[in-house]
């Protein structure tokens, strides 16, 4: 196990709620934590009675929300200025992954939630290419909704077995970013050829 | 090509990952310094196959260990032991870790919380919301042999209670 991840374990164990809100905000914001398996973990512990399993999926999605939407927001103010003006317009690689992100915004969303590392990323470009703050928070709500229940609930039928499979975990989530980023690359791409045709 | 690639990257990509680093990199220097689209979707294209290959290799591996560990002889044996093993109390103290506070273990293995202190005669004020390594570190203990007799009175107790 990582010293990260024992750190955080440790952690949620002494402060509980207070630890989990700034864990999972953290790793909403910027922070890349292992937080797919801290949210297992913290279903396992709700399994053995150490946690409230509705206020763990209460406070987890309450803290990954309110981190997507400062990055969203931030985004949304100041990076046209500082991203478009220093990097995206030198290249019409970036001009047509913007576009295909304007297309295809809602669908980025809810599944780069399921995608940890991405998460962070597509805030910050769902804020620069002015994404409706409603549809914003529709498709990130429902996104987290899934993703941080799905990973309690997974922890709390594994119960201890949970530390087990950490290693799995990882490495089905950085396939799927590995994926992911692949079909967004891809697609975007794809884009631009059909637009020149 | 590569000093000026170098010199870029340095100077516009300052305080992001090593990683993404990297991939901007090969980027540059393969695909944007011309701004050739085809390149650059490529070359990502291509270590992103890489990457996906290296970890497809270690998701295997890792099934592997689950079988060998005898966690997952078959899907359906999987299912049966999550089932079975899904709560600490069945009495396995070799899950307690360092990283545990004994709070945590007297919840999980429903010890009386004095029975901890009083067997190990911890002093800590803190006791016992205190994390096991960190107790044992500032008491200048052996971890690992602090955390084997952590055990062994953990299952001296599930004995004498069973």
């Amino acid at each position: 196990m990582s010293s990260i991840l024992s750190f955080l374990l440790s952690y949620l164990l002494l402060y509980k709620y207070t630890a989990l809100f700034l864990v999972v905000f953290s790793a909403a914001v910027i922070l890349p934590l292992p937080i797919d398996i801290t949210l297992i973990a913290v279903g396992a512990f709700s399994s053995q009675g150490f946690f409230d399993f509705k206020m763990a999926v209460f406070v987890a999605l309450s803290a990954n929300f309110l981190g997507d939407l400062i990055d969203y927001a931030i985004f949304r103010k100041y990076g046209h200025i500082v991203v478009r003006e220093r990097y995206i317009k030198k290249y019409s690689f970036f001009l047509n992954l913007e576009e295909y992100f304007k297309k295809h915004s809602g669908f980025t969303i809810f599944i780069s939630r399921f995608v940890g590392v991405l998460g962070p990323m597509v805030n910050f470009i769902s804020g620069y290419v002015g994404v409706s703050p409603i549809k914003f928070i529709i498709y990130d709500l429902l996104g987290n909704f899934i993703e941080i229940t799905l990973l309690v609930v997974i922890g709390y039928f594994i119960g201890d077995y949970w530390n087990n499979i950490s290693g799995l975990v990882t490495t089905v989530g950085s396939l799927l970013v590995v994926v992911v980023v692949s079909y967004i690359i891809y697609s975007a791409y794809q884009n631009k050829y059909e637009k020149k045709d | 090509m590569c000093s000026s690639a170098s010199q870029i990257w340095e100077s516009d990509f300052n305080g992001t990952s090593r990683a993404s680093l990297f991939i901007w990199k090969i980027c540059y220097d393969f695909g944007m310094k011309s701004k050739n689209t085809l390149h650059i979707v490529q070359t990502i294209l291509v270590v992103l196959l890489i990457v996906f290959a290296i970890l497809f290799y270690r998701l295997v591996k890792e099934y592997d260990h689950l079988r060998r560990v005898e966690v997952a002889n078959s899907y359906r044996e999987l299912i049966a032991n999550i089932k079975k093993n899904r709560s600490l109390t069945s009495g396995d103290v070799s899950v307690i870790q360092q990283w545990m506070t004994f709070d945590y273990v007297n919840r999980v293995f429903n010890l009386p919380p004095e029975y901890l202190k009083n067997s190990l005669t911890i002093i800590d004020p803190k006791y016992p919301k205190v994390v096991i390594s960190k107790y044992a570190k500032n008491q200048k203990f052996d971890v690992g042999i602090f955390m084997t007799t952590l055990q062994n009175a953990v299952g001296d107790y599930i004995k004498s209670h069973q």
